[in-house]
């Protein structure tokens, strides 16, 4: 076997480990960034705070059902209600997490409109007129409604472009670690046929082999 | 009638200015202090970061919260962290020192946090000094509007 082969073989060899090494060291990158970005747990975090804001809206409205039936006002637990649904509509105007959504039309129309419900619905508390602050939280129940409606959509284009992207780096993975093997496996078929061809010539000129 | 205005207009005022805190200490006692107390008490150094949340940059001052679960007896327990909105999260044991120096924010650029901006009290972790700390468990556990500090049974 001359030197060529040799080197071709043993260039193979290294380029093949030196690809599936870096195929290794690409799919680790990716597990640990998985973890740290938890990616799903941040997929299903648009939906969830917006479910959780339903909940804090319908606590809202028990409590002007309440007062609107002329039952009972626990104004403690009303105020407080309105402040934390205050601050659900602030998460999702001005919350990171809802970035992306930020941008869509229907997205900010149906925040706007939150946002300008929530001010009728505490003027209309503050002069204790029930029927207004109703009308107002119906409003504010829908428009939540339409703000989850998008979250979730908005989280199933988020899981279904992960999974794309995933399908997309197991077939980069799987193509970089074939040819490794290919050049491993070329490596190694080279070197064997230069020996075999170098023992036969051995034999046919009848010399000792090295 | 008169009771009713009345209640209405200690509700709406009352509790906007509310700023306190239900720590229940390791003997199950039940303390409620004023947060600005607690602050001047347990003072914790300045975190300036943005957050998933509030995606400005604030800085955010308030309460050393190891020094506080120390001084309640509730260092070396599992804590449970309730919110206003009954949203809870249990704090294990030595999980803080994870969290590198996360505070108990009670204000924001100098101004006391309203419930309507996440406080009266926000457990803050400095997530533009440590983007790794950016995971769902830190996550969980900035919970904000805090009503509550116990140990878990």
């Amino acid at each position: 076997m001359n030197k060529v082969g040799l080197s071709i073989a043993g260039m193979m060899l290294v380029l093949g480990m030196g690809l599936a090494m870096w195929t290794h060291h690409l799919m680790q990158e990716r597990l640990s960034e998985e973890r740290r970005s938890m990616m799903s747990a941040r997929n299903s975090e648009l939906y969830q705070a917006s479910m959780k804001s339903e909940v804090e809206v319908a606590r809202l409205s028990t409590h002007l059902a309440g007062a609107r039936a002329g039952d009972w006002v626990e104004a403690d637990e009303m105020a407080l209600a309105l402040d934390v649904v205050y601050s659900r509509h602030f998460l999702h105007s001005r919350g990171a997490i809802y970035r992306d959504l930020q941008s869509q039309d229907e997205y900010s129309t149906a925040v706007h409109q939150i946002g300008r419900q929530l001010d009728q619905l505490e003027a209309s508390m503050d002069a204790q007129d029930w029927d207004a602050a109703w009308i107002a939280q119906g409003e504010i129940a829908v428009a939540m409604n339409e703000v989850t409606r998008l979250s979730l959509r908005a989280e199933r284009n988020i899981k279904e472009a992960a999974a794309r992207e995933l399908e997309r780096f197991r077939q980069q993975c799987q193509t970089l670690n074939l040819l490794a093997w290919l050049m491993m496996v070329g490596g190694c078929l080279i070197l064997g046929v230069g020996r075999t061809g170098r023992v036969r010539t051995s034999h046919e000129n009848d010399y000792e082999l090295v | 009638m008169l009771r009713w205005i009345m209640a209405l207009v200690v509700g709406f005022v009352f509790p906007v200015m509310a700023d306190e805190l239900s720590i229940i200490d390791s003997q199950g006692e039940r303390h409620l202090v004023k947060t600005h107390l607690l602050a001047q008490q347990f003072p914790a150094a300045p975190v300036v970061t943005a957050n998933p949340w509030a995606p400005e940059v604030h800085q955010y001052t308030g309460i050393n919260i190891e020094s506080l679960l120390d001084h309640y007896g509730l260092a070396d327990t599992r804590v449970r962290l309730i919110a206003l909105d009954n949203y809870s999260v249990v704090l294990e044991p030595g999980e803080l020192a994870t969290l590198r120096q996360p505070i108990l924010a009670t204000q924001k650029d100098g101004r006391p946090l309203t419930r309507r901006d996440f406080g009266p009290t926000w457990l803050i972790v400095d997530f533009d000094q440590h983007p790794d700390l950016d995971v769902e468990r830190t996550r969980n556990l900035s919970v904000w509007q805090l009503a509550e500090i116990a140990p878990e049974q």
